[in-house]
């Protein structure tokens, strides 16, 4: 009907989103890999890490009673627990959250471009969009696909291990800063990925260093937030992913086209 | 321009002037310069002739293979991927010395220090030891991927784009985050060696004289590498050509020769 007037750059990108939600509601398959792997990751950490069970300081009193205890007794029961409120278990706990959400969004996030050569429908996306609109439809669905994973692990991580969050808001932003910024950055190496022959196992070594910088950002500032002591990290993690999407979406068109 | 190999009798003159400059910084540094004030082993400050200069260069060449692979991008000249490829090639190389120069200095030196008062190993994970690893992962990576791919002009733009995106990566790394506050206290002296008073005028010389004999020493080693890539490509190209021959040969006769009707 209408097949004269040009599509507007956001039109584009809109229609690219829809497409792969589309796309990802029929067969489920990012979704179902993620989820699974977090899932998964989750329960065997929580079997064998969470003999560290947490005790409440009111429980065990003052953390120097706590020092004393295993002191008196280095055999005892009390060496398992790691108290709820201290540094150490802050830490350890933020770190582990981290770990699952980054290799199972790593396990999930190429897909969005693998697919496409799998299916044989690249050509027809580079024929129908503009590099730069799929470039935005594609972060864009993987920027919902990781805040999604976020939402469902998020509270299977406070049942499983009950960290308790000193400071809320900082909690939930660093978690929705470091999601977004771990799909910002996995965007273009999922492209890479899915040009070198859609070697799935090349996203995790490509992935891992570029973005070990916002996991380092993201497990500290999770810590703190954890811990209610301490800066937060949101100004280095927002940098670092506004100076990576900048530079993916700039490189993006190299690695799109064959030219 | 691959194929061009140029056959030059003898060393360039600047690569002569390698050696007693070379020789003139190990005599300063070993014969000339004091002692340093402050360290717990104060011989042991001569690392900075070494190491200091190996870190500072790995950045001007990952810089380089960013530079080259951005070329690469623009031009598409194959030899600009070759050209960055062996520009990383060296950066990784001046990293892992640095990396392993420093960890023998931190166990010389920083052995039950202001972080790990405990520890008195190899590796403190001091916020450059952490970022300095994280560029070796990160060019480690790049060859990763050079290594998968087959295809030479796919290889050459896939690990141009993510050359590119490392080195955006790299000041993130080498001046943002060890100043972090979250990745704690530096045992890294800081901004010594720019400064006007952070170091003698002794130390000053020797410093920037390891400096630019490194410099000529990695820019000698990229140049080689690169003289053995583009013999490499001059013998490929002989091979395919004397491979080609009968081939082009046949379909000469059969498109001459033969009759349209025996065809």
């Amino acid at each position: 009907m209408n097949t004269a007037r040009p599509s507007t750059f956001y039109a584009e990108v809109w229609a690219v989103f829809i497409k792969d939600v589309r796309s990802e509601v029929r067969t489920r398959a990012a979704l179902a890999t993620i989820l699974l792997f977090a899932v998964v990751t989750l329960i065997v950490l929580n079997i064998c890490a969470g003999k560290v069970e947490g005790a409440g300081l009111t429980q065990l009193g003052l953390i120097e009673n706590y020092v004393q205890a295993i002191r008196d007794d280095p055999k005892a029961l009390i060496l398992r627990t790691l108290p709820h409120g201290t540094l150490l278990r802050s830490q350890l706990l933020s770190a582990l959250f981290w770990v699952v959400l980054f290799f199972s969004a790593m396990a999930g996030l190429p897909r969005t471009f693998v697919k496409e050569e799998e299916n044989r429908t690249a050509a027809a996306l580079r024929l129908s969009a503009r590099p730069a609109a799929v470039y935005g439809g594609k972060l864009l669905f993987n920027a919902c696909l990781t805040v999604g994973i976020a939402i469902v692990i998020v509270p299977l991580f406070l049942i499983l291990f009950e960290p308790w969050v000193a400071d809320w808001p900082s909690f939930s932003l660093h978690v929705l800063v470091g999601t977004l910024a771990m799909a910002g950055g996995a965007t273009l190496l999922g492209a890479i990925v899915s040009r070198a022959g859609g070697r799935a196992y090349l996203m995790l070594p490509l992935a891992f260093p570029i973005l070990l910088p916002v996991l380092i950002c993201a497990i500290n500032g999770t810590a703190t937030a954890l811990y209610g002591k301490g800066g937060n990290q949101l100004v280095a993690l927002v940098s670092y992913t506004v100076a990576m999407g900048t530079v993916s979406a700039l490189l993006f068109e190299k690695v799109w086209t064959d030219a | 321009m691959v194929n061009d190999v140029t056959v030059r009798k003898g060393l360039a003159p600047w690569k002569w002037l390698l050696l007693p400059m070379m020789t003139a910084v190990i005599l300063m540094a070993y014969l000339w310069v004091g002692d340093a004030q402050g360290f717990a082993s104060p011989r042991s400050a001569r690392i900075i002739f070494w190491h200091v200069p190996m870190a500072m260069l790995s950045v001007v060449w990952f810089f380089a293979a960013a530079f080259y692979s951005v070329r690469y991008l623009v031009r598409h000249d194959e030899f600009d991927d070759t050209r960055a490829a062996k520009a990383a090639e060296v950066g990784l190389l001046l990293t892992t010395l640095a990396t392993v120069t420093g960890a023998i200095f931190s166990k010389m030196q920083w052995a039950g220090g202001l972080n790990r008062p405990w520890y008195e190993g190899y590796w403190q994970w001091d916020p450059k030891q952490t970022a300095i690893v994280i560029a070796i992962l990160i060019f480690a990576a790049y060859f990763a991927l050079r290594m998968s791919v087959d295809d030479p002009n796919t290889r050459a733009r896939l690990s141009a784009v993510y050359c590119v995106l490392a080195a955006a990566a790299i000041p993130f790394l080498y001046w943002v985050l060890p100043n972090l506050p979250a990745m704690g206290a530096s045992m890294h002296p800081g901004r010594v060696v720019l400064s006007n008073t952070g170091l003698d005028p002794q130390y000053k010389a020797t410093y920037w004289l390891a400096t630019l004999s490194f410099l000529g020493i990695s820019l000698w080693v990229y140049q080689l590498q690169l003289r053995v890539e583009q013999v490499a490509a001059r013998r490929l190209g002989v091979r395919e050509a004397a491979a080609e021959e009968p081939r082009l040969e046949a379909v000469r006769k059969t498109a001459v020769e033969q009759p349209v009707a025996e065809r």
